[in-house]
């Protein structure tokens, strides 16, 4: 998935090698070379200036020990900041209610239905949950269909009401179903909506805070 | 949509509702990776899961150090053997090695074996986890499909060729052949291919050999 990032960065430090020490202008030219391999990655360009930036600042503030080559030490260092970039430590999902709800949100066709359903496969089979996914995309209607064919295939119960065109309404209906069965999770996927359609985005605001 | 309109979609919904975390779909698809190493500082909001496929098991929870060792080619051994821990099942194996014991592990457990991979995931995202073969296979096209071939030549075999593949003589290559629209020098190989792996895996079953093979390694810390 990031082949040619890893591809680009790789060359980039390949100008280091075979160098003795690590010295103002090689990083600098090695990190042109990361920041531009940023760059065709999509990075956000601040984020990857300050990257590189930081980088450089380690790189030029460690005491270089003999064992290790100005390359492999900037790939270190590379590797410590990328990982810190993308938060660093493992963001564990957060599920100690009970019920936990889950609200999925997003455009449409980013992949929230299927993701509910492979979120509820992976809370059921590896976190030994019961989840219950409610069917709150009340604008087509082939949506509540595939939310159910995902249920099926995943052996995990959903609950939906096609007459219904209130999504709190149904949330509320689906959670107080999940309280009575037990279900120690719920999911409720949504309608894609746009962050500027004001009366879509309130409808979400809503579903978030009634719940 | 790219990495930066992902990123600014996501800091769009952040600033309304204020969620607790952000998933990455289609991590599989034409993606450069831009919106991953970019929602934390922007929207500073943890991505927690990653999905890699329309299945309902392309889900993989997000692991930052993973994702680094993957990016600087170090591959991700760790996602490997949970991936292949969640396939593995006890009861299974231990039919298996039985099986292979006595010499008996045909081409319907080799099928199964290639079945337990494909559960795995997409080959191509499960190459490029083995250190540095991800790299060296950048550019070799691996389908998802690669064991197709594999399979139409075995499900042209009879229940008793799969069973015995001695049976499997000239003239039955040429039926398998014809039946699976693969070229007689194709069965042959898996053929080959298969003797192999039988013998292989007797090999390293074979707790004497192993045993000899420890002797002669030089004495490790820690090992009496
Ligand atoms: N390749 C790939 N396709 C996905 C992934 N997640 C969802 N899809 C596909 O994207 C399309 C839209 O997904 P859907 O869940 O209906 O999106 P929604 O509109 O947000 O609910 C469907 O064809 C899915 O199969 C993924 O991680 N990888
Ligand atoms: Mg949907």
């Amino acid at each position: 998935m990031f082949d040619s990032l890893s591809e680009k960065l790789d060359r980039a430090f390949k100008v280091l090698k075979g160098q003795g020490k690590i010295t103002e202008i090689n990083v600098a030219e090695t990190l042109k070379e990361v920041r531009k391999a940023l760059l065709d990655a999509d990075v956000n360009y601040k984020v990857a200036k300050q990257f590189t930036d930081t980088v450089k600042e380690k790189a030029l503030g460690q005491q270089v020990l003999t064992a290790i080559s100005p390359s492999q030490l900037l790939v270190k260092i590379t590797h410590d900041e990328l990982t810190s970039l993308m938060g660093g430590e493992t963001a564990d999902i957060k599920l100690d209610s009970n019920p936990t709800i889950i609200l999925m949100s997003g455009l449409q066709g980013s992949g929230k239905t299927t993701f509910t359903g492979k979120l509820a496969n992976h809370l059921k089979t590896k976190r030994g949950k019961k989840p219950l996914l409610i069917a709150a995309d009340v604008y087509r209607p082939a949506a509540i269909n595939q939310l159910h064919v995902l249920g099926e295939q995943i052996g995990v119960e959903v609950f939906s009401d096609a007459e219904s065109k209130d999504p709190i309404s149904i949330a509320k209906r689906g959670i107080a179903q999940a309280k009575e069965n037990g279900n120690t999770v719920v999911i409720i996927d949504t309608a894609g909506r746009l962050a500027v359609d004001e009366a879509m985005m309130n409808e979400i605001a809503a579903l978030k805070k009634r719940n | 949509m790219t990495g930066q309109d992902a990123v600014n979609t996501a800091k769009a919904f952040n600033d309304r509702l204020d969620f607790d975390g952000v998933v990455l779909t289609k991590l599989d698809g034409d993606t450069r990776g831009g919106a991953a190493l970019s929602i934390k500082t922007v929207v500073n909001k943890p991505i927690k899961f990653v999905g890699t496929g329309e299945k309902m098991e392309a889900i993989d929870v997000f692991h930052p150090t993973r994702m680094s060792d993957r990016i600087l080619g170090m591959g991700d051994v760790v996602t490997l053997v949970e991936k292949a821990q969640e396939q593995y099942n006890e009861e299974e194996a231990r039919k298996l090695s039985k099986k292979i014991a006595q010499n008996k592990f045909d081409f319907n457990d080799f099928l199964a074996q290639l079945n337990q991979i494909k559960k795995m995931g997409n080959i191509k995202d499960l190459v490029g986890m083995i250190p540095g073969v991800g790299k060296a296979m950048k550019d070799v096209d691996i389908k998802d499909d690669a064991f197709k071939h594999i399979e139409a030549i075995i499900q042209s075999m009879t229940p008793a060729e799969r069973e015995k593949p001695e049976l499997i003589n000239g003239s039955r290559r040429a039926r398998i052949a014809k039946g699976s629209g693969q070229s007689i020098q194709e069965i042959n190989k898996l053929m080959k291919q298969f003797e192999e792996t039988r013998k292989m895996m007797r090999m390293m079953q074979d707790k004497g050999a192993m045993m000899k093979m420890m002797k002669n390694m030089p004495k490790m810390p820690g090992m009496k």
